[in-house]
Formats: C-alpha cells, sequence, structure tokens
C-alpha cells in the first residue's frame, strides 16, 4: 500500500524483512545504513531488547531519487524473529509493499526457516496478500558458515514458488545490497504494472462543483504557480505539483519554495459553497522556521527564513478578542480569517485567556452564563465586550453541558462555594439573580444552568441569600437525577452535595 | 488495501487545518501518518527530530495500542497520549487508516490539546473520505523507471 503524495511528489513503499530469529534482518539494515552516503542517511530505528534482539521492528527510510518524477522513499522495516512475536510480525507487515524472506542457511535452522516461511504466508493472508500480490523475494543468508545447507536443499525447502533467491554474507554485505535492489525494482516494475496506461486517460475523482469549461483554479492563491505547456486537447492535464517539498523529511510543503518545478494547472476547482477556510487561508510557514501563519506576511514573499521565536505567555498567538459590539462568528470555524490587532469577531480561536474578560466575574462562570440555550442562541448584549471567541461556539465540542438548555432547577439562595464564586457583589437579597440579565456574561450570580432558556429571565428560584448560605435542596428533594437534557454541568452542579 | 494518492488540492486542505489545529491548541507540531507509517503530512515549528521516524514510530505506537484494545474486548483505542517532562504527544485516529502526532508543551494543556485535535478530526474526515477516490497518475514526462531506479541504487551503493 503506497502513498503517493502529489504535493511533495513522493511515493513511499514500505518493505519488511521477515525470517526466524538470529536469521539477520537487523544486520541486512545495519549493512544497508552503514553504505549509505553522509547525505542521505536517515536515522535508523531499532525497537530493541537490551541484548540487541528486536523487540518490535528495525526501521531504516531509504530514498532512493527520482523515479517517474517522483521521490521514491523506500521503508525498509524488520520483525522479531521469535516464534511469540508474532502479533508484533503481523502489526508491522500492515500495508507492506515487498517482503525478503532472510533465511538461515544453518542446517540446524532448518525447522525454524520453515516454520517463519509459513507464519509469513499465515499473515500475509490475513492482510489479503500473498507472494502472487505483492513482490517477494528470498535471500539464503549466512552462506559463509560451515554447517549449511545447498541451495537447491534450501529451494526445495522453502521455494516452491520459485521465487527470486540471492545469496548472502548479511554480516560483511555480501548479497545484502543485491537483495534490495531486486526487492526495490520488483517494488516498482509491481507499481508501474499497477499503474500502467496512457497518462491522462486515468479517472480522477470529478468536481462536481466545478463549472464546466471552467478554468479550474487552486484553492492557495499564494503559491505562486508557472503554467506549463498545456496538454493536448483531449487529454488531461496531470495533477498538480507542489512548489515545495521537504527534502528527505518525506513531508508537505516546508521545503524552500524556489524548488522550481513546472507545475501543471490544477484540475480540481476549489471546495464548493462558501470558502470552506475563508478569504485569507492560513498558510504553513516554508523554510526552517516553521509554524502558524504571521498575519500580514506571505511567507512565499518572504523567502528568508523568519526567526520567530515561540511565542511568550499563554495563548501564544491568537489575539484577544476584545472588540465591541456583538459577536456571532463561531469560536472555530475555519472561515474566521484571522485578522491581527485583535479585530472583533475575526479572531482565530484563542485559549481561554483570563485577561481578556474584563468582568469582575469568573469567565468560566461568563461563559455558562451566555449559552444556556440551544446552539447558536447567543446573542450578548451591544453594550458589554464580548467574550472570547472560545466562549462562544455552542457548536463546537465544548463541554457537554454547554449544549441545550437545561431546566431550572430551584436554587434557592444556592451561593456557589467555590473558587467559581463570582466576585461581583450578590444581587440584592430577594430579587432573582439575573433578573433581565439573563445570559448576561457579566451579572452571573448563579451558574448558568439556573437559566431556563437563554437570554431570558428566570422564572423561578428566588434568587441568591446571602446571608442564608447554603439553604439549596438536597438533590432528592430537588428531584434531580441524572438527566441528558441539563448536559454535564447541569448535572454536575446538580448533583452536589450540600457541602454542609 | 489500495494506494493512498494526495493531490496538492488535498494536501493543501490538511495543511490548513493542521495549522489551525496549532493555533487553536498552542501546540508546536503537529503530523499526519497513515498508519503504515508514511508520513502525510506535517505543520509546526521546525522539529529536532527525524520526523519520518516519529511517524514510523507513532503508527507502530498506535498498532501496538490495537492489539492491547483487542486483549480488553475493545475494537481500537481512538486516542493515545504520552507525557513527557517537558513536551508530550498526544495521537489520535483521523480516519481508519490516519492517525495524528500533535506535540504540545507546558504552554498549553491536554485539554486544549484534545478539544482542538477533535475539531481537526472532524475537519479532516471528508478530506480523507475524498481521498480515497484519488488515483494515481503517472507523470508524462517521467523517465524510464528501470533506468532511474538503476540509477538511484548506484548513486547510493556505487561500489556495489
Amino acid at each position: 500500500m503506497a502513498s503517493i503524495n502529489y504535493a511533495t511528489r513522493e511515493i513511499s513503499c514500505k518493505i519488511v524483512y521477515y525470517g526466524p530469529g538470529l536469521s539477520g534482518k537487523t544486520t541486512n539494515l545495519q549493512i544497508i545504513h552503514k553504505k549509505i552516503p553522509d547525505n542521505d542517511k536517515s536515522e535508523m530505528v531499532s525497537l530493541a531488547t537490551e541484548t540487541d534482539r528486536t523487540l518490535f521492528f528495525d526501521f531504516l527510510p531509504l530514498d532512493l531519487g527520482q523515479i517517474k518524477g517522483f521521490s521514491t522513499k523506500f521503508q525498509l522495516y524488520t520483525v522479531p524473529g521469535q516464534v511469540y512475536y508474532n502479533a508484533t510480525r503481523k502489526l508491522v507487515l500492515r500495508g507492506v509493499d515487498g517482503v525478503v524472506f532472510v533465511a538461515d542457511s544453518q542446517i540446524s535452522k532448518r525447522d525454524e526457516n520453515v516454520e517463519s516461511f509459513q507464519n509469513l504466508e499465515e499473515n500475509l493472508r490475513e492482510y489479503g496478500y500473498s507472494h502472487e500480490t505483492i513482490p517477494f523475494v528470498l535471500q539464503y543468508n549466512k552462506r559463509d558458515l560451515p554447517d549449511i545447507m545447498t541451495i537447491p536443499e534450501l529451494n526445495a525447502l522453502m521455494n516452491s514458488y520459485r521465487l527470486p533467491h540471492y545469496e548472502a554474507i548479511a554480516a560483511t554485505g555480501v548479497g545484502v545490497f543485491t537483495t534490495l535492489k531486486a526487492i526495490g525494482k520488483a517494488v516498482i516494475d509491481k507499481f508501474n504494472a499497477k499503474y500502467a496506461g496512457s497518462p491522462g486517460m486515468r479517472r480522477v475523482r470529478p468536481r462536481s462543483e466545478a463549472a464546466p469549461g471552467q478554468a479550474p483554479q487552486a484553492p492557495n492563491q499564494a503559491r505562486p504557480l508557472t503554467q506549463p505547456p498545456q496538454a493536448p486537447q483531449g487529454q488531461r492535464p496531470p495533477p498538480p505539483m507542489a512548489t515545495s517539498n521537504l527534502g528527505n523529511q518525506g513531508g508537505a510543503n516546508f521545503g524552500p519554495p524556489n524548488t522550481a518545478r513546472p507545475m501543471a494547472p490544477p484540475p480540481r476547482a476549489p471546495m464548493p459553497g462558501p470558502a470552506p477556510f475563508g478569504g485569507q487561508p492560513m498558510i504553513p510557514q516554508p523554510g526552517p522556521i516553521r509554524g502558524p501563519q504571521i498575519p500580514g506576511q506571505n511567507p512565499l514573499q518572504n523567502p528568508m527564513p523568519m526567526q520567530m521565536p515561540r511565542p511568550a505567555g499563554f495563548p501564544p498567538q491568537a489575539p484577544p478578542n476584545l472588540g465591541p459590539g456583538p459577536n456571532k462568528q463561531s469560536a472555530f470555524p475555519m472561515n474566521n480569517a484571522p485578522i491581527p490587532g485583535g479585530a472583533p469577531g475575526l479572531a482565530p480561536l484563542t485559549p481561554m485567556n483570563l485577561d481578556s474578560v474584563p468582568s469582575a466575574s469568573s469567565p468560566f462562570l461568563e461563559r455558562y452564563a451566555g449559552t444556556t440555550g440551544t446552539p447558536g442562541g447567543h446573542t450578548p448584549s451591544a453594550k458589554l465586550p464580548p467574550a472570547s471567541p472560545f466562549l462562544l461556539d455552542p457548536h463546537s465540542s465544548s463541554p457537554r453541558g454547554f449544549q441545550g438548555a437545561p431546566p431550572a432547577p430551584n436554587l434557592q439562595g444556592f451561593n456557589p462555594p467555590n473558587q467559581y464564586a463570582p466576585q461581583a457583589p450578590n444581587p440584592v437579597h430577594g430579587q432573582g439573580p439575573l433578573s433581565g440579565q439573563a445570559g448576561h456574561p457579566g451579572q452571573l450570580g448563579q451558574f448558568g444552568h439556573a437559566m431556563p432558556g437563554p437570554f431570558t429571565p428566570p422564572t423561578q428560584g428566588p434568587g441568591i441569600d446571602s446571608g442564608n448560605f447554603p439553604t439549596r435542596k438536597l438533590p432528592e428533594e430537588s428531584n434531580e437525577s441524572a438527566d441528558p437534557k441539563k448536559g454535564f454541568w447541569g448535572n454536575l452542579f446538580g448533583k452536589q452535595k450540600n457541602p454542609l | 488495501m489500495s494506494d493512498f494518492v494526495f493531490y496538492k488540492e488535498d494536501v493543501d486542505k490538511i495543511n490548513k487545518i493542521l495549522s489551525y489545529l496549532l493555533s487553536e491548541s498552542a501546540s508546536s507540531y503537529v503530523l499526519l501518518a497513515n498508519k503504515n507509517g508514511n508520513l502525510i503530512s506535517q505543520v509546526g515549528f521546525a522539529p529536532q527530530f527525524d520526523v519520518t521516524s516519529l511517524a514510523a514510530l507513532a503508527a507502530g505506537s498506535f498498532a501496538s495500542t490495537k492489539a492491547i484494545a483487542s486483549l480488553i474486548g475493545e475494537a481500537e483505542f481512538s486516542v493515545m497520549f504520552h507525557q513527557g517532562a517537558k513536551d508530550n504527544i498526544h495521537i489520535s485516529l483521523i480516519d481508519e487508516e490516519v492517525i495524528m502526532v500533535l506535540i504540545f508543551d507546558d504552554r498549553t494543556n491536554l485539554g486544549m490539546a484534545k478539544m482542538a485535535a477533535a475539531h481537526a478530526k472532524k475537519k479532516l474526515e471528508p478530506v480523507f473520505e475524498s481521498i480515497k477516490d484519488n488515483e494515481f497518475t503517472p507523470l508524462e514526462d517521467a523517465p524510464s523507471s528501470d533506468q532511474e531506479f538503476s540509477n538511484s541504487m548506484d548513486r547510493l551503493f556505487p561500489d556495489k
């Protein structure tokens, strides 16, 4: 199961070295890693025991350069050979594109070879693979030892499928690269055979949103695209290419932006309807310094690496949303374009910023005071600064009690006896705590779930009686059981027992 | 199991979502990988580690926890969290074939990371659903694979 990335022009293939324990699988990878030129060398990862026995797998990425216009990367894995690690071997085989079976040529290892080969077939079968569907080569290792089987014997033992086989002395590197070349070429050939056909004749997912005859447009206009020669009439242009790559890192669009390669016009139109991510998309930073977009800067127009220190403090980057006026923007939609300076309603999501809430009350209370209604029902007063956008998104997966309108429990004189108690003076005794101010972020005297609906005065509950603390009815009196309509916070505080 | 084919638009969409995820969670780095360990995309501050290895190890770790889950009767664990002294890793299942690795430090907290990751997952799911229909088209100007492969191997291992 190869991974093909048109943006980075990469094809990743997975090759697994399989075989009985101590047959030389890890040694194969170590020799390959040792011989790779330093410029192309990546770290080899070994998950091994203290005695250097493979515990999970060994992993070696190998960049083979350009093949069919794509940077081809092989990921070489080994498996633990011991019989009792079969579950691990099965995991490593997932998504394999080619298999090298490393057999131990010693006569004493005869049964282990057969058992391991049968185990390999079983595990492949579980994934729907077989020697016929994926490239498969055999390596007869340890040919330098004295007490070994002959090649015909080994073939008769485990090569009933007449697979390609190679002799090797992995410890000294003999046969290691021959085997690697064989499996690599087999994987590439398989890949070519799989995708054989005239370029442009293969169907690509149609974009129904693209108007007929309309020239496709890249969704990200910030990226400079060069127009290649037009494809012949009636021939579908090739998929678009990215202008950047990751080099050896194998990832996406962080490389230098000037890795010039002619780019084809993208055949697919942008997403339909409203722009999914707004008019000012957040573009990952190219170059060595990566991070969220700095508003106002087009990274592709500033190819020099930007020294972008980690933002100090919390939150690190998002401006507080303190602009005046109602803020009906969702806190999490991608179509809220970030605007520097904390423009109202347009700030990207910021973590809860305590400093940004001017009210004397806890933002925690404000949050749940103003959002007790149905989703989307919050329309804060124009006189009040809106709370952080984090606080205003009932569509998001906020804490569960955030949504739904819990019924107003009987909260006679209950005063929150904890750190969430508001710092503002309590309302006058006998009045409703939120009279005329239900949902008011700055006037919360009770928990949000006490309010019957969005921005309507409570219809019951006499309010806070600070002189009679606490007189709230116990759950059995108020008949409060777990009510899904109350949501998380409603049930949480509704079930709170009398602290005294 | 078909191949993963990502077009540039797909990667652009993914990267925008990941960028927003970083902003939302105040995290430092995020990558997407498939369960085979292949890196799909990454966004964040310049990592000081080998991202290819990170993708492979995260996929391996996720696969091993799936085996653990099956032992206790669960189909799969959708979220993994590794807490370190300074940096933490939150691994979540995005699609049946894709995992997301989110790295954050003490500038934010696990709750924010989990919440933002959940948001990103909702946005990424339709993207990966559409990617399943993508098909690979070789480049017209691509040279012969045999020649290229031999050249690559000879370049890597000149004396062999």
